[in-house]
């Protein structure tokens, strides 16, 4: 593991918080399969897993056959290889999943900074996401963030209807 | 169960806790704890350590402090079993957490060492600026360096605000705004405490909300706007009180109320800044409403059964505990004294103190279990004016309330009181420390065996309970109706010398009454007309026998045959007696309106709802009573110590309950309860008692009959009885 990484691993650590640096490493690991299985299992031995909204997800296990292709709607977050439109349903599949939890986490942590107006902007959006590649667990993730934040703003009822909505899309 | 529906559950649990709801935020989070505890993945442990941490809070504004210390330990344990991540992300809270509750100064485990030390090692780990800052604030607001405190909440709150926890936010602004209060910086406390307020009425939680409609009103009062600070004051009470009601459990409710008891004082000093009888009335019903506040919502539900709704298995258990109650007792009773002192005694007097406590931690579950138990009707709205005028003009009424100032250094008793003309009065007596440990030294003396020279209230102390202008104010019909508040509370006021020669009920007849606010429940029903009369001059406890008690319940059964016959019922009961096999078990005693019982009481410190009467080989308690049906019933104990109180540490509880006997029988249906404060005289008792009914025969109301029982029991010896031996009776419920 690079030094660099080792330090802000340290961070991560001590502050408590994810450096944006560690964020962006992360990310780019993402898209380097010859780092990532290294961060992925360093950061899984401190705990990192269970610091965003639910244990981690097995993507195959979500993903559905079905004819139609997937419309790229958003921008990416890193570029890919290939044109999006050029890759198979089941890759396009795992590609929106994957910017999902990158949204995901970009919201998380504009939530942490206080940055609510932000947060809620993103989550929505995640909602639309996870809607699109009609995937129930993220769309309830989607719902227990948005939960997050009117409980944050001390508006209970929109806390309990978005909590509701969660496990209505965890039971179906 | 999975994991995300585990946090969902924890989550609602805690907005349950915002909703002012924490006995059922406390129950949801140990149903999560129980189920999940032993779980070994850690996304299950990480919330399972939420549980414990979040169950710490509720406990720790429930005012359970030791078990929220325990939580924060279990938390602590369940986090070193994460990684590093997410055990680094928990146990600062844990830190902090231990350091709230610590260094709370009117917490049972205030240690302000310990304090320091959980704050230090919370700062160990880094964080946001502001959560240590929020620590600092709270340990000023505690060592009431106001300007200090109101300078670190503020900046608190700028953090709060610029990272959107409006909650946090509403509630650093309501204590600057209390902070500023203290100061007398009235403009700055209506600033904060309006910010405060605008958010709280649309988001709660009720006690915030209550605590800045509360500061606002002494802000209102001090500007001299009395009426604008009445009402808000009253609005806070009613916020408080809404939430106290979520207790179904007397315990509990009683912890949560510690701290909440500042609301009444504050409101009765708002209320007396409004001149004339009206301040005077509004200080009364503010008095009125701090007592009793469980019994009447135990009244007011009195049509729900306790056990409604419960799982037979536990009511089974119940039971059972209760068999084996009586049977540790029945064998302890039996044992000489010195087998009493024995290994043997010594192991069967744990084992009754276990089993009550069982009895009693079961009792409290079940209590709480029954979804309607005590909480599906609000008692109604108090209006102490109206209340006291639907009363018979010959009952004079007094009332009493303690004040305290915040630093316990002055206490002020605020005695009420209102004549034929119920026109109210009001007078404030100081009360010195001396004066006051002479009054609680004699509620200690006047409990179990009291010697017949004890003087039943001091002579010196008469003067700062009864007002010379109350007694000029009695006519000779008078009857007077006693309020009273904790240290008066359980005292024979009725034997006050009011001269050199008479008690107070030598010169007019005495009933009390836990609060006037029970008045609001009155029922109208008509009682049965029939009598039922059981004694047991033999019990098979291995009591003395009690010699005079045959005698008592057959001149009783006779006095009454001859106005009712047909309709009074009278049992002997031998030692072997057994309630349920004689038919004459609880459901038995709903079909009468007159209930007198004479025999052996027991009251065990520690042990309120096992205070019993000991008939035959069954011993009737009070924590039966709570299931039993006595519609506008008169109950006479002629039985010793039933009257007492539970009071702890020798103070009275909070709230001022009536714990004891008193709860079952007023939830049951009595009206009114004759009981003894202390181990009775039997004699006296049978004198007493006879005469009193005789009384009651001829249509003379209870109040002047107890009056003329009294009279008789003192006149039946040549020279007079002495006072102890006839104070212990005292009559207590609604007036008739």
């Amino acid at each position: 593991m690079n030094q660099d990484l080792e330090k802000l691993i340290e961070e991560l650590i001590k502050e408590g918080q994810v450096p944006p640096e560690l964020l962006q490493q992360i990310q780019e690991a993402m898209n380097d399969p010859s780092k990532l299985d290294e961060v992925l299992s360093v950061l899984k031995g401190l705990g990192a897993d269970q610091m965003g909204s639910g244990p981690p997800l097995d993507i195959a296990a979500y993903y559905r056959e079905g004819k139609k292709p997937y419309a790229l709607r958003w921008k990416l977050g890193a570029p890919l290889p290939m044109p999006f439109e050029q890759l198979d349903r089941k890759t396009q599949f795992f590609v929106l999943f994957q910017e999902w939890t990158r949204r995901e986490m970009e919201g998380m942590m504009a939530l942490q900074s206080g940055r609510v107006d932000d947060a809620g902007e993103i989550f929505r959006e995640c909602l639309k996401r996870a809607q699109q590649i009609d995937v129930g667990e993220l769309v309830a993730r989607t719902y227990d963030d948005l939960a997050k934040i009117a409980d944050r703003l001390g508006d209970r009822t929109a806390g309990r209807d978005y909590s509701r909505k969660a496990a209505e899309a965890r039971a179906a | 169960m999975d994991t995300a529906t585990l946090h969902a559950r924890r989550i609602e649990a805690m907005r349950n806790l915002d909703d002012g709801k924490l006995p059922e935020a406390e129950t949801e989070l140990t149903a999560l704890i129980s189920q999940f505890e032993g779980a070994s993945d850690p996304w299950t442990i990480g919330e399972v350590a939420s549980c414990l941490q979040d169950r710490a809070t509720v406990r720790r504004f429930s005012n359970r402090w030791q078990e929220a210390l325990d939580d924060l330990s279990r938390c602590e344990r369940a986090a070193m079993r994460l990684p590093p991540l997410p055990r680094r992300m928990t146990l600062p809270n844990v830190h902090y957490m231990r350091a709230l509750v610590l260094g709370t100064p009117y917490a049972d485990v205030y240690n302000p060492g310990d304090a320091k030390k959980a704050l230090a090692e919370f700062r160990k780990y880094p964080g946001p600026a502001w959560v240590a800052d929020s620590a600092e604030a709270d340990i000023a607001f505690n060592e009431r360096d106001w300007d200090n405190a109101a300078a670190l909440y503020l900046s608190v709150a700028g953090s709060l605000e610029r990272e959107s926890w409006m909650q946090g936010l509403a509630g650093c602004r309501l204590r600057a705004g209390e902070c500023y209060v203290e100061l007398q910086r009235w403009t700055d406390a209506e600033r904060q405490l309006n910010a405060s307020l605008a958010f709280l009425e649309k988001s709660g939680p009720p006690d915030m909300m209550a605590g800045a409609r509360l500061n606002l009103a002494r802000v209102r009062s001090a500007r001299g706007e009395s009426d604008e600070a009445w009402d808000l004051a009253l609005s806070a009470l009613s916020g408080i009180e809404s939430m106290v009601r979520h207790f179904r459990d007397v315990n509990e409710q009683q912890r949560f109320l510690a701290n909440k008891l500042r609301f009444y004082d504050r409101a009765f000093e708002i209320a007396q800044t409004k001149s004339g009888a009206e301040g005077t009335w509004r200080a009364w019903s503010i008095a009125e409403r701090a007592k009793g506040f469980y019994l009447c919502q135990l009244v007011a539900n009195a049509e729900i059964g306790l056990f409604e709704g419960i799982d037979p298995d536990q009511i089974a258990r119940l039971r059972s505990l209760e068999s084996e109650l009586d049977e540790t007792e029945r064998f302890f009773s039996n044992l000489s004294p010195q087998a009493k002192a024995s290994p043997q005694g010594q192991s069967a007097d744990s084992r009754i103190t276990s089993i009550s406590q069982q009895k009693r931690d079961l009792l409290a579950t079940l209590m709480k279990q029954n979804p309607r138990w005590a909480a599906l009707k609000t008692p109604p709205p108090f209006d102490i004016k109206s209340e006291l005028k639907k009363l018979n003009p010959q009952w004079a009424v007094l009332s009493y309330y303690w004040v305290a100032d915040p630093n316990g250094d002055q206490v002020c008793l605020h005695i009420f009181w209102t004549g034929r003309d119920r026109l109210p009065h009001r007078l404030a007596v100081p009360w010195t420390s001396p004066e006051l440990d002479a009054l609680d030294n004699l509620r200690s003396l006047l409990r179990g065996t009291v010697s017949a020279g004890q003087s039943p209230f001091p002579r010196k102390l008469a003067s700062k309970v009864l007002p010379p202008q109350l007694l000029d104010s009695l006519a000779p019909d008078s009857q007077l109706l006693i309020s009273p508040h904790e240290r008066l509370k359980g005292i024979p006021l009725h034997a006050i010398p009011v001269d050199d020669d008479r008690r107070l009920i030598q010169i007019v007849p005495v009933q009390f009454i836990p609060t006037l606010t029970l008045l609001t429940l009155r029922s109208n029903a008509v009682p049965s007309d029939k009598i039922l009369l059981l004694g047991c001059p033999t019990n098979g406890f291995g009591d003395a026998p009690l010699p005079d008690v045959e005698t008592e319940i057959t001149s009783i059964a006779e006095i009454w045959q001859a106005q009712r016959p047909g309709k009074v019922e009278s049992h002997i009961l031998p030692p072997d007696a057994l309630l349920d096999s004689d038919n004459l078990g609880l459901e038995h005693w709903s079909d009468f309106g007159t209930l007198q019982i004479a025999c052996h009481g027991t009251f065990r410190e520690g042990m309120p709802f096992d205070a019993a009467l000991r008939l035959g080989s069954d011993a009737v308690r009070a924590s039966e009573l709570f299931s039993s049906h006595l519609p506008n019933a008169r109950v006479f104990l002629s039985a010793c110590s039933l009257g007492s109180q539970e009071y702890g540490s020798g103070r009275p509880t909070a709230g001022d309950e009536w714990i004891g006997l008193y709860l079952p029988l007023f939830y049951a249906g009595a009206q009114q309860l004759l009981v003894s404060l202390y181990e009775a005289d039997s004699e006296t008792a049978m004198h007493m008692m006879v005469e009193l009914h005789a009384k009651l025969s001829r249509g003379v109301p209870l109040a002047p009959a107890l009056q003329s029982g009294i009279g008789a029991a003192i006149a039946s010896v040549p020279g007079g009885r002495p006072p102890a031996l006839w104070a212990n009776w005292y009559l207590v419920g609604l007036p008739n």
